[in-house]
């Protein structure tokens, strides 16, 4: 459904690149101007969330970023030998990044001759989270591996998982030090600060307003990747024709980004 | 069995082994077994010790089952008691972080906890008129909110000095310090709602509450006490809660109300008031916690879970209706 919502919108703001394109007078004529500027938001919006889908897993789909994740992650949660059991623990279900990640893990477990456990919490919280985690350390699995829906509240399960003799990772969102040995990043920040900035000058043509559309105010992830977006804009002069207009926050739900996407469009036109 | 006056409100019914074993309570307490049972054989890890461990999370709600029950039993009803916890839990967090010895922080907790049942309380009883359902799905928006503020951007307060938290969450042996005081407290709540005027007077209350009023029994300050005692509770379970996450955060105690609400329905405590017995709510929460954990240990998918579960309260609502309408047959059919 989201998908749907967002490849039209990504479309959408294809098709109204090409007429900027077809418009062929550039920034003179209004019409064209305000569209390339209009489409520049959109993808500017579709872009960070598809990067945070990275994190979320929620906003947008498809981003090539989430297939090496999830290499990433199967690699890591596997590491010694075959014939353990190793456990991956969503952050809920339904979340397409994370299922993603599940199912690379999976695939690398079994290529390593283990058996692989993928549970997804009732609910999309750190305490839902525990449950299935004190349920894993009851099974004496090998490893969890956990993206975690809170940095700090699943500390305490996870520390009873490492004195029951388990190896606990993260993966995505992570937990704080003391409750894991290894964290997997999904990508640099400031590798994504780049490369969403340099799709921003593409699409806008190196001028007009843009904004961005976050996951949560609360995502850590999506939160440095914008801060990484402002310090490379601030810091070359090449972007200095671009105006960050507004960062917005669908909140994760699928209704959210069509409406913020409404206001981007009508923010920009006046 | 009523007396020759018909008028005897449960005194002392005649006990036999058969009758307890039929009474919803008796069957509760079988099926208790039999899911255990049924848990032992699917699951290769589900012992005493595994279980024990898994528990304190559902624990920490078990606690707001006892004055659930009685709010209940009054024909009355709670669901804000979730933003409760989540709001004493946060309290908690602020004041520990604050540098609060601990037992502050237990005061701050229960504290934090009893004045959100205080208001619930006053609400209730100011405007009797309203539905408490509605009351108190005001005060859950309320309370949550006020909990969501105190916690930030972040949406979530972890502890930084976990020490006072860590001791509460040890254990005897495999048994859990919670788990003594959710016995302890069972046995209170218990004793008082089965031998003790107050609870006596709440059935009475749940059964006709204009009636119970002008025999002399105080209808307002009895759901004043029960919605305080319940945000009490509250702040009890936050404590336990918070031993086992070191944080608050904004989904923290979420459901706990329907959970709770569930528990007591499946024990048997109509949701109109006046029927059930306390008994039965503390052995359906145990069923359901052993079931959730024997289904957990085999990676059953927590949704299947979480249907079986709704599949049961339902059956649990339905059956004592449908002897309840078997056995008003017979004795209609007894009398004529």
């Amino acid at each position: 459904m989201k998908k749907k919502v967002l490849s039209a919108i990504l479309s959408a703001a294809m098709a109204v690149t090409l007429l900027a394109g077809c418009g062929g007078g550039g920034s003179s004529s209004e019409a064209p101007s305000s569209a390339a500027k209009e489409s520049s938001a959109a993808s500017a919006a579709e872009e960070p969330s598809a990067a945070s889908s990275a994190d979320e897993g929620s906003a947008a789909e498809g981003s090539a970023t989430e297939s090496s994740a999830a290499e990433g992650s199967a690699t890591e949660g596997g590491g010694a030998a075959g014939g353990g059991t190793y456990a991956f623990v969503s952050k809920s279900a339904g979340n397409p990044f994370n299922e993603r990640e599940a199912s690379g893990f999976e695939e690398a477990v079994q290529a390593l001759g283990g058996t692989a456990i993928i549970q997804h919490p009732e609910a999309a919280t750190a305490d839902a989270q525990i449950t299935v985690i004190q349920s894993l350390i009851s099974q004496g699995v090998d490893s969890i591996c956990v993206a975690a829906n809170d940095e700090n509240a699943l500390q305490a399960a996870l520390e009873d998982a490492a004195a029951a003799g388990i190896k606990v990772c993260s993966v995505d969102s992570t937990v704080n030090v003391a409750s894991r040995l290894t964290h997997v990043n999904q990508a640099g920040v400031t590798e994504i600060g780049q490369s969403l900035m340099d799709a921003v000058y593409d699409i806008a043509g190196g001028e007009g307003q843009w904004a961005v559309l976050s996951a949560t105010s609360q995502a850590a992830n999506q939160n440095a990747w914008i801060d990484s977006m402002k310090e490379i804009m601030a810091a070359d002069d090449k972007y200095a024709n671009l105006e960050l207009v507004e960062v917005a926050y669908g909140d994760d739900g699928p209704r959210n980004p069509q409406t913020r996407h409404r206001l981007f469009c009508r923010t920009i036109r006046t | 069995m009523a007396g020759k006056s018909g008028r005897t409100i449960s005194a002392t019914p005649e006990k036999t082994l058969k009758k307890a074993l039929l009474s919803w309570e008796g069957m509760l307490f079988v099926l208790f077994i039999a899911v255990n049972i049924f848990c032992v054989c699917i699951s290769p890890v589900y012992n005493l010790t595994n279980v024990l461990r898994e528990m304190p999370k559902y624990l920490a709600e078990i606690f707001l089952l006892f004055p659930m029950a009685y709010i209940l039993l009054m024909g009355e009803i709670d669901i804000s008691v979730g933003s409760t916890v989540c709001l004493a839990a946060t309290m908690a967090c602020l004041a520990s972080n604050a540098g609060l010895p601990f037992i502050g922080v237990i005061l701050v907790s229960l504290i934090v906890g009893t004045i959100c049942g205080m208001i619930n309380g006053f609400l209730a009883t100011a405007f009797r008129e309203l539905p408490t359902m509605i009351i108190t799905l005001g005060t859950q928006i309320v309370f949550r909110g006020i909990a969501e503020i105190a916690l930030g951007d972040g949406g979530s307060i972890s502890v930084t000095n976990t020490a006072g938290f860590s001791a509460i969450a040890k254990r005897v042996g495999p048994v859990p310090y919670v788990f003594f005081l959710v016995i302890i407290c069972a046995v209170i709540f218990t004793v008082i709602a089965e031998r003790r005027v107050f609870g006596r007077n709440l059935y009475a209350i749940g059964s006709n509450a204009k009636t119970a009023f002008y025999s002399g029994v105080k209808v307002n300050r009895m759901l004043f006490i029960s919605y305080s005692v319940l945000g009490l509770l509250a702040g009890v379970s936050a404590l336990f809660l918070t031993s086992a996450t070191y944080a608050a955060n904004t989904t923290t105690g979420k459901g706990f109300e329907m959970d709770a609400i569930a528990m007591a329905v499946f024990g048997g405590i109509s949701t109109a008031g006046g029927k059930g017995k306390l008994v039965g709510g503390i052995i359906s929460a145990f069923t359901i916690t052993c079931l959730r954990v024997g289904l957990g240990q085999i990676n059953m998918n927590p949704q299947v879970i979480l249907i079986i579960l709704g599949a049961l309260l339902i059956c649990a609502v339905l059956l004592p209706n449908i002897s309840q309408s078997i056995s008003d047959k017979k004795k209609k059919a007894s009398r004529a």
